[in-house]
C-alpha cells in the first residue's frame, strides 16, 4: 500500500468571533492517493471550501486550524512548516482554483502577467521566458490565438475562457494535486462540460491528482472516481462513486440525490430535505442530521455516530449500520413537524 | 482615449463658464462696482473712466455680460486698484508660487497619506493603527491658519531652525548663487508645506486604509496567495495597484480644498502667492483682483480634476473605451 | 460664588449624561431609533466626543454666568499681554481684555452660528438635491452642473470673495453666508440617494395608488435620505466652525470688539512671539469642538449603518 499523495488526519478549523466559536471544519480526516480524482460534496455551509482552504492554510483571522489536526503531503506535515516554506508549496506542489473567475483574477494586470507571476515568484526565471510559458499553457488549456490573448485583461474574456485561464495558471508547474472548489457553478452547462473534460484530459496527461469540491452531484458523477460527502462540518460518507449512486447508506446522501432533478423522470414537485443547515456555532446533539432524517430515532439524538464501516471502501456516519431494520421505518422528520428551518 | 478627454474637456469648460457667470453676478449684485473703492488712492478720474469704459460698466446688463465673457475669455481680467496693474499681470507673477506650493503640498500630502493607510491597514486594530489615526484626525480638526501660527512659534521663534516668513531670503536671493537661492526657497517652504500635509494627509489615510481593506477582502488577493505569491509581494503589486485608483479620484477631489488651505497658510507665512493677494485684496475691496482668484482657483481645480480621470483611465484598464 | 456656578453646571452635564446613559442601555433589547444609539454608544471615541460636545454646549449656554470677566472690558494698559495668571486664567491680549471670557463667549458664537448655519446647509442642500433627483433629466443635468462649478471654487475662497464684496457683515448676512456655501455636497449625496429610490418599487407603488408626486417625495423618499443627510450635516458642522473662524481671522467676520473664536487668534496673530497665548487657547477650543464633531459624525455614520463590516 503505497504512502497516499495527501492525508488529512483530524482536521478542524474553527473561527472564533465575538459571537462565539464557529467549528466550521469538526474532525474531518481523508486520504488522496497519487493520481486519483476525489470528489467532494454537501450544502453550503457544510464546510468543503474552509477544509479545502485549509489544505493550504488560506484561512485567515478569526479562523484558524486547531493543534491536533494534521495535513500531510507526502509525509511532510504542512501545518508545522513555516510561512515561506508553506508558500513554497502553494502554486507549486499543490495549486487550487476557485469558483469566480471574474473576481479571481486580478483585474488591473493582464492575464500573461498573472499566469508567468507563478514561475517567477517560485524560481529565478526571466520575465521573458515565464511569459513564453505563459502562452504556451494558454495553448495547453484552449484559448485560441494565445500570444495575442496574453495581452488582455479578464474582463475582456468570457466566463469559460477565464476559467480556462484559472486552471492554466494552477497548472503553470505541475501540481501534484489540484484542489478545485467549485470550479464550474458560476458557468453555463455546455462551457461546465468543455471544463470539466478540460480537467479529466489534463489530469491524465499529467497524472496530478484532483480534489473538486463542488454540490452537483451530476459533476461529481461525471468526474471522479471516489466521493466524500460532508454535513456539519464533518465527513458523513465516502465510497466509489460508482457505489455511492448506486447503493447511498446516509439519509443525507439518499436525500441529496433524490433532490437531484432528473430527466426522464416523472415526478410533480422536487423532493427537499426538510429543516436547513444548523449554524456552525451550534451543532446539533448526537447526529447532527438527526432533526432532517426520515428514520432517526432516541439513538440519533443522543450519540453522536462514528463512521462505520458499510463495505469496501465505504463509510458511513449513521446508526443505520448497526441497526438497519429502523430504515424500515421511515416518518417525518423533526424538522418538519416543529416548522424549524426555512 | 481622445473621445474621453474631449468630452472631459467639453465638462470643463462648462464649469469654467459658469463660474465666470457666477462671478459676474456677485459682481453685479454687490453694491459697488469694481472700481468705485479706491479709497486713498489717487487715480485721475479720466483713468478710472477708462476702465469704466473698457468693461462696458455703464452700458445694460446683457451687453456688460457679453463684454467680461469676452475679456475673460481674452484673458483680460480687469485692473487691480491695490496693486496698480492689470490683474492678469499680478497673476502671472503671484500665481505660479501657489503651484509651487501647491504641488509639493500635493506630493507631500499623498505620499505621506497612502503610506500611513497601507501600514494602517496591515497592522489593523493594533495601536499602530488607531494611534495614528488618533493623531491624524487631530491635525485634520485643526485650523489652518492656527496651525501655521503654531508651527511658526515652535519651528521658527522657540526653535529657530526656519524662516518666520517670505519666500526668500532678499539678500541671498540677489548676491548668492542659484544653488544657495534654490536651498533658500526650500527652508521657507518647509513650514508652510508642512502645515499643509499634515492638514490633509489624515483624509488620504483614512481612504487608503478603508480601500486597502476592501480590495484586500477580494478573491483575487486569496488567489495570488494560493499561487504562492509572497505576503509583500501581494500587499505591494496586487492590493496596492488596485487600491490606488480611488485615491486617483481623491487627488481630483482633494484639490480644492488643499488651493483653500493656501489662502490663509500663504497670508500667515506670507507666502507670496495668490491666495495671500487675495487675503490682502479684501480689506481694501480690489474687487477685480478677488473675483479673478475665484476664477483662476476654479480653472486650477478643473485642469486638475480632468488630469485626475485621465490617469484613472490610464491606471485602469476597465475604464477605458475599448 | 464663581465656583459654585461652575460646579452646578459641572452637576447639569452629570445629569444629562447619565441620562444618555440609560437610554442607551435600556432593559430589553433596543429597537429603532434606540438601537442605533445603542450602536453609537458602542464606540468609546464617539461617546467622548459626545460628552465633550454636551460639556461645550452647557458651558457656552451659561457663559454669562460662567465667566470670569466682561468680555470686552479693556483692563489697564498695565495688563496688556499678560501671560495666563489667577486673575486671568488665559491671559490678556494686547488691549488687556481678558481671554478666558472672551474664549467663552467666543466658543459661544462660533458654535450657535455654525449650527443655524449648517440647519439651513441641510435645509437648502436636500432640497435642492430632491428636485434634481426626482424631476431627472436635462434640468437635473443642468443643475447638477451649477452645483460643480460651486464645488470647483475652494470654499475659503467663495466666502471671502463674498465676504468682500458686502462687507462689512452682520450676523444674520454671515449666518446665511457660511450655510448657502455649504450646501452642496449635501445636494449630491440626497441626489444620488433620490435617484436610487426612484427606481424602487415603492415608488412605482405609490404612483400606481395615484399618490402626488410631493407626497411621495415627502412620505417615502425623505425618510430614507435622513441616514447620510443627518451624518453629513453633523461633518459639515466641524466645517463651518474652521470656516467661520477663518472669516473672522481675515476681518470679514463680526467686528471688534465682540469675540469670535477667530479674531482672538487674530488679535494676538501679530505678538505670536510674545504673547502665544492669546492665539493657543482660541485654538484649542476651535480643535476640540471641531475633533468633537468630526469623532461624532464618524459614529452616527458607522451607528446607523447596519451593513458595517468591521473595521
Amino acid at each position: 500500500m503505497t504512502e497516499p499523495l495527501l492525508s488529512v488526519q483530524d482536521l478542524r478549523t474553527y473561527f472564533r468571533t465575538s459571537a462565539g466559536v464557529a467549528r466550521a471544519v469538526d474532525g474531518v480526516s481523508f486520504d488522496i492517493a497519487a493520481n486519483e480524482s476525489v470528489g467532494v460534496v454537501g450544502e453550503s455551509g457544510c464546510g468543503k471550501s474552509v477544509t479545502s482552504l485549509s489544505l493550504l492554510r488560506l484561512i485567515q483571522r478569526p479562523g484558524s486550524i486547531e493543534p491536533g489536526s494534521k495535513i500531510a503531503l507526502e509525509g511532510t506535515d504542512l501545518l508545522a512548516l513555516d510561512d515561506e516554506a508553506i508558500r513554497r508549496i502553494r502554486g507549486n506542489r499543490i495549486a487550487m482554483i476557485f469558483q469566480e473567475p471574474m473576481t479571481a483574477l486580478n483585474p488591473v494586470f493582464t492575464i500573461g502577467a498573472q499566469l508567468a507571476e507563478v514561475p517567477r515568484v517560485h524560481s529565478r526565471i526571466s520575465k521573458r521566458d515565464a511569459w513564453a510559458r505563459a502562452v504556451e499553457m494558454l495553448g495547453t488549456v484552449g484559448i485560441p490565438d494565445p500570444a495575442e490573448r496574453a495581452k488582455s485583461y479578464p474582463h475582456q474574456l468570457s466566463g469559460g475562457m477565464r476559467q480556462r485561464v484559472m486552471i492554466g495558471m494552477a497548472l503553470m508547474l505541475s501540481p501534484a494535486l489540484l484542489i478545485a472548489d467549485e470550479p464550474t457553478t458560476a458557468l453555463d452547462v455546455t462551457i461546465q462540460a468543455q471544463i470539466l473534460e478540460l480537467l479529466s484530459e489534463l489530469r491524465e496527461r499529467t497524472g496530478m491528482s484532483v480534489l473538486l469540491i463542488t454540490h452537483d452531484l451530476g459533476v461529481v458523477a461525471e468526474s471522479t472516481s471516489r466521493v466524500i460527502v460532508m454535513y456539519a462540518g464533518e465527513i458523513v460518507e465516502q465510497a466509489g462513486v460508482r457505489e455511492l449512486f448506486a447503493k447511498p447508506h446516509h439519509p443525507y446522501t439518499e436525500g441529496l440525490m433524490a433532490a437531484m432533478p432528473r430527466a426522464g423522470t416523472k415526478r410533480e414537485r422536487l423532493t427537499v430535505i426538510p429543516g436547513a443547515v444548523p449554524s456552525p456555532y451550534d451543532w446539533p446533539t448526537g447526529c447532527r442530521f438527526h432533526e432532517r432524517c426520515p428514520y432517526a430515532w432516541e439513538r440519533c439524538e443522543l450519540e453522536h455516530p462514528p463512521l462505520y464501516q458499510i463495505g469496501a471502501g465505504h463509510v458511513s456516519r449513521c446508526h443505520l449500520a448497526v441497526e438497519p431494520a429502523r430504515r424500515n421505518a421511515p416518518h417525518v422528520p423533526l424538522a418538519a413537524r416543529t416548522g424549524a428551518g426555512a | 482615449m481622445r473621445r474621453l478627454l474631449a468630452g472631459r474637456l467639453l465638462q470643463g469648460l462648462a464649469v469654467i463658464w459658469l463660474v465666470a457667470t457666477l462671478t459676474f453676478v456677485l459682481l453685479h449684485l454687490a453694491p459697488g462696482d469694481p472700481y468705485s473703492y479706491l479709497g486713498d488712492r489717487r487715480v485721475d478720474p479720466a483713468v478710472v473712466a477708462g476702465w469704466r469704459h473698457r468693461y462696458c460698466l455703464d452700458e445694460p446688463l446683457p451687453a456688460q455680460y457679453v463684454c467680461y465673457v469676452r475679456a475673460v475669455a481674452g484673458g483680460d481680467l480687469g485692473y487691480s486698484v491695490t496693486q496698480q496693474r492689470p490683474v492678469r499681470d499680478v497673476l502671472i507673477e503671484y500665481v505660479p508660487r501657489t503651484i509651487e506650493l501647491m504641488v509639493l503640498a500635493l506630493l507631500a500630502t499623498f505620499a505621506t497619506g497612502i503610506a500611513l493607510g497601507v501600514v494602517q491597514a496591515h497592522k489593523r486594530g493594533t495601536f499602530a493603527d488607531w494611534g495614528s489615526r488618533g493623531i491624524t484626525l487631530v491635525f485634520y480638526s485643526m485650523p489652518d491658519f492656527w496651525l501655521a501660527l503654531m508651527l511658526v512659534l515652535l519651528f521658527a521663534y522657540w526653535i529657530p531652525i526656519f524662516p518666520i516668513s517670505g519666500m526668500e531670503n532678499v539678500i541671498t536671493a540677489t548676491s548668492d548663487g542659484r544653488w544657495a537661492h534654490a536651498v533658500d526657497v526650500g527652508r521657507h517652504l518647509v513650514l508652510p508645506v508642512t502645515t499643509l500635509t499634515l492638514l490633509t494627509c489624515a483624509a488620504v489615510a483614512r481612504f487608503q486604509r478603508a480601500a486597502m481593506l476592501d480590495v484586500g477582502r477580494l478573491e483575487f488577493v486569496v488567489t495570488a496567495r494560493a499561487k504562492g505569491v509572497p505576503e509583500s509581494a501581494i500587499t505591494r503589486h496586487h492590493i496596492l495597484r488596485n487600491a490606488l485608483l480611488p485615491i486617483i479620484t481623491l487627488a481630483g477631489l482633494a484639490l480644492p480644498s488643499l488651493l483653500g488651505g493656501a489662502v490663509l497658510v500663504e497670508l500667515v507665512f506670507s507666502w507670496p502667492g495668490m491666495g495671500y493677494i487675495t487675503a490682502t485684496a479684501v480689506s481694501s475691496r480690489d474687487y477685480s483682483l478677488v473675483m479673478s482668484s475665484v476664477l483662476v482657483t476654479s480653472v486650477l481645480v478643473v485642469v486638475g480634476t480632468i488630469a485626475a480621470d485621465m490617469l484613472y483611465a490610464v491606471v485602469d484598464p476597465r475604464v477605458r473605451p475599448t | 460664588m464663581l465656583v459654585l456656578r461652575w460646579l452646578s453646571a459641572a452637576a447639569l452635564v452629570v445629569i444629562i449624561c447619565v441620562a444618555l446613559w440609560r437610554y442607551s442601555h435600556p432593559r430589553a433589547r433596543a429597537t429603532g431609533h434606540r438601537a442605533v444609539f445603542a450602536r453609537y454608544a458602542a464606540h468609546p471615541s464617539a461617546v467622548i466626543a459626545l460628552f465633550t460636545l454636551i460639556v461645550m454646549y452647557t458651558i457656552v449656554a451659561f457663559a454669562p454666568w460662567l465667566a470670569t470677566h466682561d468680555p470686552i472690558e479693556i483692563f489697564a494698559q498695565e495688563f496688556a499681554n499678560h501671560p495666563p495668571s489667577r486673575e486671568f486664567l488665559f491671559g490678556t491680549d494686547f488691549a488687556g481684555r481678558d481671554i478666558f471670557s472672551r474664549v467663552l463667549y467666543g466658543a459661544r458664537f462660533s458654535l450657535i452660528i455654525s449650527l443655524l448655519a449648517t440647519a439651513i446647509a441641510v435645509v437648502v442642500g436636500t432640497a435642492y438635491g430632491a428636485t434634481a433627483g426626482f424631476v431627472g433629466g436635462k434640468l437635473d443635468t443642468a443643475m447638477m452642473r451649477l452645483v460643480d462649478a460651486f464645488l470647483s471654487i475652494p470654499r475659503i475662497v467663495l466666502l471671502i470673495a463674498v465676504g468682500t464684496l458686502w462687507a462689512p457683515l452682520g450676523v444674520t448676512s454671515l449666518v446665511l453666508l457660511l450655510g448657502l456655501t455649504a450646501w452642496f455636497a449635501t445636494s449630491r449625496l440626497v441626489r444620488a440617494e433620490v435617484l436610487s429610490l426612484r427606481e424602487r418599487d415603492m415608488v412605482a407603488a405609490a404612483r400606481a395608488l395615484g399618490a402626488r408626486d410631493l407626497a411621495i417625495v415627502a412620505r417615502h423618499v425623505l425618510p430614507n435620505v435622513l441616514t447620510p443627510v443627518i451624518v453629513a450635516a453633523t461633518l459639515g458642522v466641524a466645517g463651518v466652525i474652521i470656516n467661520e473662524a477663518a472669516l473672522s481671522y481675515l476681518g470679514i467676520g463680526i467686528p471688534d470688539p465682540s469675540p469670535s473664536l477667530g479674531n482672538i487668534i487674530r488679535d494676538g496673530s501679530p505678538y505670536i512671539a510674545t504673547a502665544w497665548w492669546v492665539a493657543l487657547f482660541p485654538g484649542i477650543a476651535l480643535v476640540l469642538t471641531s475633533l468633537a464633531y468630526n469623532l461624532a459624525g464618524d459614529g452616527l455614520r458607522d451607528a446607523m449603518d447596519p451593513r458595517q463590516v468591521d473595521r
